[in-house]
């Protein structure tokens, strides 16, 4: 089948199953991260400067295994010599993959409050400053610096547009790119990431609520006078490219918390994106399965969750008769697990999951490193998953 | 002091860098990308 009729007919099967309708195949979605260097047996570092070889140690998985969908849109690691060039050690290269370097992240102190509230858009040079030691130097060796970040990050983009041509021109492959013009991540996330860390954000919500919600409001305000959930009336008709949110700290909020600092905010935002017709992506991370009967307000098939540790088969019955459910194999039993659990994993999923549409079959996570996945388990439950799609 | 400046500056000063051998437009996505990602 010629790559733009594959295409074709997967942004059918998509449709179907997001309308919750059963497709002709289920699509069968991967989050395919670092772990496809590994595949390909390359040193993800070793061909980070050249975009061609590392678009081909990239590709090779989707030339051999049938996919229909990839949730990465880049190739599938972080620009690590971007941060290098400017000293941040937030990213490394580790076991021919990426890392991300949490034991590193060094965050506000809880002044950084005051600072939001009286000026959301200055925190962002703030950051900048406190993570990247480049721009502590003498201006003209802070602009060198950040000439090679733009040259690496030129090869990065250079990389992505290859692994974007090639998926799309030659593999038949349907990104599910998300519309960054359709966004909305919480406010609180980017506290709980950024600014005060884990710990602190989530001891703040004790120590000083009022503090948290005067500089969410701020942010919240800030974006709105940029525009960001202002959409255009035309393109938020379209159901693809995909809307997108995330939990990310969500998952260690109570009910409360959750309403207030993501749920009644994403509503506004995205709201009337999906009443437009917008497909929204739900990135999630953590257990969140006390939550999900919120999604039952937003419009019936707008909405495509992917679950990380909660369990599929639960879900289903809390949001399944109104959301699409992207779930099937977890990292964690095709990192120690058997080929024949993988694959029972699998039967299970379609044989639950399937029946009625609402489903994509895919990873719970992305597989970023060589270790996150064994390559015999994987590709069973991807042969098996291909199999059981088109029943 | 000598290293008073902001990163937005330099950032601009990359947008409007014709040495770098890069056009106008990608230099501009890229540079306000970096300024972005750093950001985050």
């Amino acid at each position: 089948m010629k790559a733009e009729e594959k295409i074709n007919q997967t942004h059918q099967n998509l449709l179907a199953a997001t309308n919750l309708t059963e497709p002709k195949k289920v699509p069968v979605n991967i989050d395919m991260g670092g772990w496809a260097y590994s595949y390909s047996g390359i040193d993800y570092e070793s061909v980070v400067d050249d975009p061609q070889k590392c678009a081909d140690a990239y590709c090779k998985f989707f030339d051999d295994v049938e996919i229909d969908t990839n949730l990465v849109s880049s190739c599938g690691t972080m620009c690590v010599r971007m941060y290098q060039a400017v000293g941040s050690r937030k990213y490394y290269f580790n076991e021919g993959g990426v890392a991300h370097n949490q034991a590193a992240e060094k965050y506000f102190g809880p002044e950084i409050y005051d600072d939001v509230i009286a000026d959301p858009m200055s925190i962002a040079e703030k950051v900048i400053k406190k993570d990247c030691p480049s721009f502590s130097k003498p201006r003209e060796e802070a602009y060198s610096d950040l000439k090679k970040a733009l040259i690496s990050y030129k090869a990065y983009n250079d990389t992505n547009m290859l692994i974007s041509d090639r998926l799309t021109n030659i593999n038949g492959i349907f990104q599910l790119q998300t519309d960054l013009n359709v966004y909305y991540m919480s406010e609180f996330s980017t506290i709980f990431d950024v600014y005060r860390g884990i710990k602190e954000a989530l001891t703040d919500l004790r120590r000083r609520p009022e503090k948290v919600r005067a500089a969410v409001e701020a942010l919240w305000h800030a974006n709105n006078e940029m525009g960001m959930y202002s959409f255009d009336s035309e393109a938020i008709k379209e159901p693809f490219p995909l809307g997108h949110t995330m939990f990310h700290p969500e998952c260690f909020l109570n009910d409360r918390w959750f309403d207030e600092l993501y749920f009644d905010h994403f509503m506004k935002a995205i709201g009337p994106a999906m009443e437009a017709g917008k497909k929204i992506f739900l990135f999630g991370e953590g257990a969140f399965m006390r939550h999900l009967d919120r999604f039952n307000e937003t419009p019936k098939g707008s909405m495509i969750i992917l679950l990380d540790t909660d369990d599929p088969f639960e879900a289903k019955k809390i949001i399944g008769n109104n959301c699409t459910i992207m779930a099937g194999i977890t990292l964690d039993l095709m990192c120690v697990g058997t080929k024949n659990q993988c694959v029972d994993y699998v039967k299970r999923s379609f044989d639950e999951l399937a029946p009625g549409g609402g489903f994509i079959f895919s990873t719970n996570q992305e597989i970023v490193s060589a270790k996150d996945a064994k390559k015999d388990n994987l590709l069973a439950a991807y042969n098996e998953a291909d199999k059981l799609s088109r029943k | 002091m000598e290293n008073e400046y902001t990163v937005y500056e330099l950032i601009e000063q990359l947008k409007a860098d014709e040495t770098l051998g890069i056009e106008k437009e990608e230099r501009e996505f890229l540079a306000d990308t970096i300024y972005m990602s750093l950001s985050y």
